[in-house]
């Protein structure tokens, strides 16, 4: 239906003419970038559209050192469909590109889209494990990690560029969602990375995220993994300490107590993969 | 504000509401076979096919296919006959009420074209996003490989032709 408030729409040829129409209106204009969230949930005082279709962000590049460029309107279906993307870092955007909606929704929402609305996400848990950067632009370029970003309190910006960087040698993640459906939204997803040199972690990135929130990291369990060996001794040692240091809502769909649970299942799931993963396998 | 593209291979100029959905946009065209089932991305029963790939049309803003080229249902069938789809859907049983069924073949139409022999696996996979609440999916399933192997006897269409029946 209609979103009935919109009066002007605008399709700018740049990224600086973009931000220059978001300056317009105090707080009326909005960036569009696939549509798919924005039609159902238009803030009501939002009442100019900038499509960012004709700025130049659609496009996937490979950086020299083995990192990627996501041009923030790429669609998930391009994401998807490049090699690059979806055998970084043993395969993990791959595997959770392949689970985000179903394929109506993954040839239009767009990467940029979907960080700036931040909600109901399978994609942010798998930024964060992979310590993206963003590039922003507000009258002028600059870089921002993902948490920092997710953390809010930024003015008005344009989100150009999701920045991958380059594979550590010795790493290796995985993403898992548990839903009720396929099609559904996740009640608890998760996504690991840990980097391994001579059979002992250096560094790991444990997130955890559910329904109704975008995913957070878990430093505890990042300390219980970091110095020791990828063993299924350590896997327990982290799915407890998983349960313990999240603090997962309950509503309507799944209790509290059941999240908290699903948290530590999701954890496991991600590290006993991961561990498949690594040069050698095998936990 | 004024709107330029291609619908079902012809050209198209229009006026339209800035806040206007694609699917409002369609179906004031005429093109009803753009249902209007649930308006939020859930249902499926809107999908077009926009540059070749299906999209809900319901979750698209009109002025985002400025320039594109976007296909129905109303597309799909030639002065020929039927698209192998729209064929094998009859055959098999997999219309019931219809109200699914465009979106399910624009949703099929963008699998068949990148994938000519899907497993029952990827069929399920390509309708994900396409709900039907009379045929429990099952003939719909048999139908698309009905057509894919229909599609992979017939002729070979021309690169970048429209979809059609060929």
């Amino acid at each position: 239906m209609s979103v009935t408030q919109i009066q002007q729409y605008d399709r700018p040829s740049s990224v600086d003419a973009a931000w220059q129409l978001l300056q317009q209106g105090d707080g009326a204009a909005q960036l569009l970038g696939g549509g798919t969230d924005l039609v159902v949930r238009c803030p009501p005082e939002v009442t100019a559209l900038v499509d960012l279709s004709d700025a130049g962000l659609r496009y996937v590049e490979s950086t020299t050192d083995g990192g990627l460029r996501l041009g923030a309107m790429s669609t998930f279906t391009d994401l998807l469909e490049h090699p690059a993307v979806v055998t970084h870092t043993t395969g993990v955007l791959g595997e959770m590109l392949a689970q985000v909606g179903s394929v109506l929704h993954r040839n239009s929402a767009t990467i940029g889209g979907h960080v700036v609305r931040s909600r109901l996400s399978d994609v942010l848990p798998v930024l964060l494990a992979l310590d993206v950067t963003l590039l922003l632009y507000d009258g002028t370029e600059r870089e921002l990690g993902i948490g920092e970003y997710l953390d809010g309190g930024l003015g008005p910006h344009v989100v150009v560029e999701i920045r991958i960087p380059p594979r550590v040698e010795g790493s290796a993640a995985a993403f898992t969602r548990f839903a009720r459906t396929a099609f559904d939204h996740a009640l608890v997803n998760g996504c690991c990375r840990v980097d391994v040199r001579d059979g002992v972690i250096t560094a790991a990135r444990v997130v955890v995220g559910e329904s109704s929130a975008v995913g957070r990291r878990v430093p505890p369990v990042e300390e219980v993994l970091v110095g020791a060996s990828l063993t299924p001794e350590t896997i327990d040692t982290a799915v407890a300490a998983t349960r313990r240091a999240v603090d997962l809502h309950g509503d309507w769909i799944a209790s509290a107590e059941y999240r908290q649970h699903l948290a530590g299942v999701v954890t496991e799931r991600c590290l006993r993969t991961v561990a498949e993963r690594l040069p050698g396998g095998g936990a | 504000m004024r709107l330029s593209f291609t619908l079902n291979g012809g050209s198209v100029e229009t006026d339209v509401a800035p806040g206007a959905t694609l699917m409002e946009l369609l179906r004031g065209l005429g093109a009803v076979s753009v249902k209007d089932g649930c308006a939020r991305g859930d249902c499926g029963s809107c999908a077009v096919l926009l540059d070749g790939r299906a999209v809900t049309a319901c979750l698209l803003f009109a002025g985002q296919v400025e320039g594109l080229r976007i296909t129905t249902a109303e597309g799909l069938a030639d002065e020929v006959g039927l698209h192998p789809l729209q064929q094998a859907l009859l055959e098999a049983g997999g219309v019931q009420c219809g109200f699914c069924t465009p979106g399910i073949l624009m949703a099929a139409a963008d699998l068949l074209e990148r994938e000519p022999e899907p497993t029952e696996a990827q069929v399920r996979v390509g309708l994900a996003g396409n709900l039907c609440r009379c045929t429990g999916y099952v003939k719909i399933v048999e139908a698309v490989q009905d057509a894919a192997a229909m599609m992979a006897s017939a002729t070979p269409v021309a690169e970048g032709e429209e979809v059609g029946h060929g």
